[in-house]
């Protein structure tokens, strides 16, 4: 994406301006927490792990008196909490019966489906204990909901079309959110569908990044996921496990179900780092919220159903028994195990890419790395420019992300474009379509669709939804299936080499001295040394030419 | 009316999306296989086959392509429904190179 134009001024003041008024709201009763020595009025957001009813039998309290019992956890912090409606005498913070009743009700609802409460009182000494007495409980969807309003929405949109741009191509700019990492601008779409929030099942958006170590996938996560939308960075191998994902039996109390990352995060987004890493059997587990956007647990005498509509991001490398003589490069994906095949049809887009900026890239990300050790966005006015940008967009994507654009009516190009996607080879090579039609994969096709009139703020579908649909679903495709020869990577050989190969083949037919190869593709001596030297091109010393060879860079020796 | 939009709403489409990639993927052939897969586009889209003007047929289709470039093929082994729906011809399909975006 062009980032050589300024932003206009204009929709710089604007974001500014707007981006001021917008809160931080985080996940979290680590302020609560906080304020359990002074006593002080305190928020937090969390999820309700247990609550139990009791009867007050105080004389003070009044007749017939409730206290209800209950924690609520961010995943890190727990805060035991009551709420009553006895009299002021015997517990200031009552509430009415009514309140009560509802406040059970969001209790019930929080600890069964997973859904946030958003939590303000003060914690009193009450017997022996320290309690956090609520005075106000309400289910959160603060993180579902924008701040950006219909208004501010309407005239972004319009700031955009008077200057010639667009809210996606703003998003892609190297200024706005991608100054700490270089990425081709095909991932940087993924990773802004990404960054949607799912409110319904069928907004999932799952990708997966297989890639060379070193490519940058963690740094991808913390510096430019992480600061712009809420998303959790999931460990490797045995650090996550089922009980860390979905949700443990309380140690101290076998009726009280703990908050999986999975739950805690629904409606968000969680990356998963190292996925190569993970047994069989959470990739198992994995599979029925990939595809329902939920999770059903029964353990104890609890049954519990909580919900996990979010996009999932895995980042890995290929697996270490992979070797091309034995198995194809879609088994590269080998690494999600014996559910490759499920955990892959799930997947909106798959990119299996040596590089994920491109090799003709090594100094934007020499910079880009530099600049990160120097620390150059982390001070001054960078930093609040960043900021400033990753606000106004958070904001931006949460509206959105509530658009509902009708497929429909434009479903005869949309099923035109798939049927051309699924009448290429490599898709049935990628997903081992079995039958003629793969309902799953058209579904993530129309949500891709729909994805990207989302983030360009449409509320119709138009042609370059479809057609930007169609481009990623391809690259997705040709990744899979076309470009990633192992060997080659194991040989030190990078992809500007085997591209200028490609040039070579279809334009220097017959023996050419290296003027006239030169004159027909752009290659200096040493990248023709090093192809010589590996033998895709064959030098004739008696006349000085050149022969381009047919070169099969999965194993690295002439093609058939 | 409706119709006649729609379909010129898709070949915009086309044109912006598609025709890079068979225009790439076209020249990825060989010759002697680009002449018989233009031929073949040119004969499906045409009343009129690709008429065979001398003895080197495929100097001739070489001289019309540097000339008015591969959009009339692309056309050709497209059709277009009323609807906004659309279909390739195989052999377009097959020309449709990744890299043409």
């Amino acid at each position: 994406m062009a980032t050589i134009d300024e932003i206009p001024q204009e929709i710089i003041d604007f974001a500014r301006r707007t981006a001021a008024n917008y809160e931080t709201k985080i996940v979290s009763v680590r302020d609560v927490f906080l304020s359990k020595v002074t006593g002080e009025p305190a928020a937090g957001i969390g999820f309700c792990t247990k609550h139990k009813a009791k009867a007050i039998t105080h004389k003070q309290a009044g007749k017939d008196r409730v206290l209800v019992e209950f924690n609520v956890s961010d995943g890190e912090n727990t805060i035991e909490c009551i709420a009553h409606n006895a009299n002021d005498k015997y517990l200031e913070g009552g509430l009415s019966n009514e309140e009560l009743t509802t406040l059970m009700d969001n209790l019930d609802e929080s600890q069964k489906l997973g859904s946030k409460v958003e939590i303000y009182g003060a914690y009193v000494n009450h017997g022996a204990k320290r309690l956090f007495v609520v005075d106000t409980l309400c289910l959160d969807t603060g993180l579902m909901q924008s701040q950006m309003t219909a208004a501010q929405f309407a005239e972004f949109k319009q700031l955009c079309k008077d200057h010639g741009t667009s809210p996606l191509e703003l998003m892609m700019r190297d200024d706005t959110l991608w100054a700490e990492l270089y990425a081709k601008e095909y991932l940087k779409k993924a990773i802004l569908l990404f960054c949607l929030s799912p409110e319904r099942k069928q907004d999932m958006i799952h990708i997966g990044i297989v890639s060379s170590h070193g490519e940058g996938k963690d740094h991808l996560v913390e510096r430019v996921i992480e600061p712009l939308v809420p998303c959790r960075l999931v460990g490797s191998g045995k650090l996550a496990t089922i009980a860390g994902l979905f949700g443990a039996m309380s140690g101290d109390d076998l009726s009280c179900l703990e908050v999986g990352l999975l739950p805690k995060m629904n409606h968000q987004r969680v990356a998963i780092s190292e996925f190569q890493t993970w047994d069989d059997t959470t990739f198992g587990e994995l599979m029925n919220m990939m595809a329902n956007g939920s999770v059903s647990i029964q353990k104890g005498s609890l049954d519990v159903t909580r919900e996990t509509t979010e996009n999932l991001l895995f980042l890995g490398n290929p697996p270490v028994h992979y070797n091309e003589e034995d198995y194809s490069k879609k088994d590269m994906l080998a690494a999600f195990g014996k559910y490759t095949h499920q955990i892959v049809s799930r997947l909106s887009l798959i990119f299996t890419q040596l590089s994920l900026a491109g090799d003709d890239a090594t100094d934007h990300i020499r910079t880009a790395i530099l600049r990160a050790m120097d620390r150059d966005f982390d001070d001054g006015d960078m930093k609040d420019t960043l900021e400033m940008w990753r606000k106004f967009f958070r904001e931006y994507l949460a509206f959105v992300s509530r658009l509902r654009p009708k497929l429909r009516e434009y479903a005869p190009r949309i099923n035109s474009n798939y049927d051309v996607l699924e009448q290429k080879s490599q898709f049935k090579a990628a997903f081992n379509i079995r039958n003629k039609r793969d309902n799953r994969k058209y579904q993530e096709f129309a949500n891709l669709v729909r994805g990207f009139a989302r983030l360009q703020g449409d509320d119709q579908i138009g042609i370059h939804h479809v057609g930007e649909a169609y481009k990623i679903f391809s690259k997705s495709l040709t990744t899979l299936t076309e470009e990633f020869p192992i060997k080659a990577l194991e040989y030190g050989i990078d992809h500007q080499l085997i591209d200028i190969h490609t040039r070579l083949l279809a334009k220097v037919r017959e023996p050419s001295t290296k003027e006239e190869i030169r004159k027909m593709v752009k290659i200096s001596d040493r990248q023709l040394e090093e192809l010589c030297q590996i033998k895709a091109v064959i030098r004739f010393d008696s006349d000085n030419t050149y022969l381009v060879r047919d070169f099969n860079w999965d194993a690295m020796e002439e093609g058939a | 009316m409706k119709s006649q939009s729609e379909r010129d709403t898709t070949w915009l489409m086309l044109r912006i999306y598609y025709y890079p990639q068979f225009a790439e993927g076209v020249v990825e052939l060989p010759w002697s296989e680009r002449y018989e897969t233009l031929r073949t586009l040119y004969d499906v889209g045409n009343e009129v086959p690709w008429e065979i003007r001398s003895e080197t047929p495929m100097e001739d289709m070489m001289e019309y392509v540097s000339r008015k470039g591969y959009f009339k093929f692309f056309c050709a082994g497209t059709t277009v429904g009323d609807d906004g729906s659309f279909k390739f011809h195989p052999l377009l399909t097959e020309c449709l190179s990744p890299h043409g975006f």
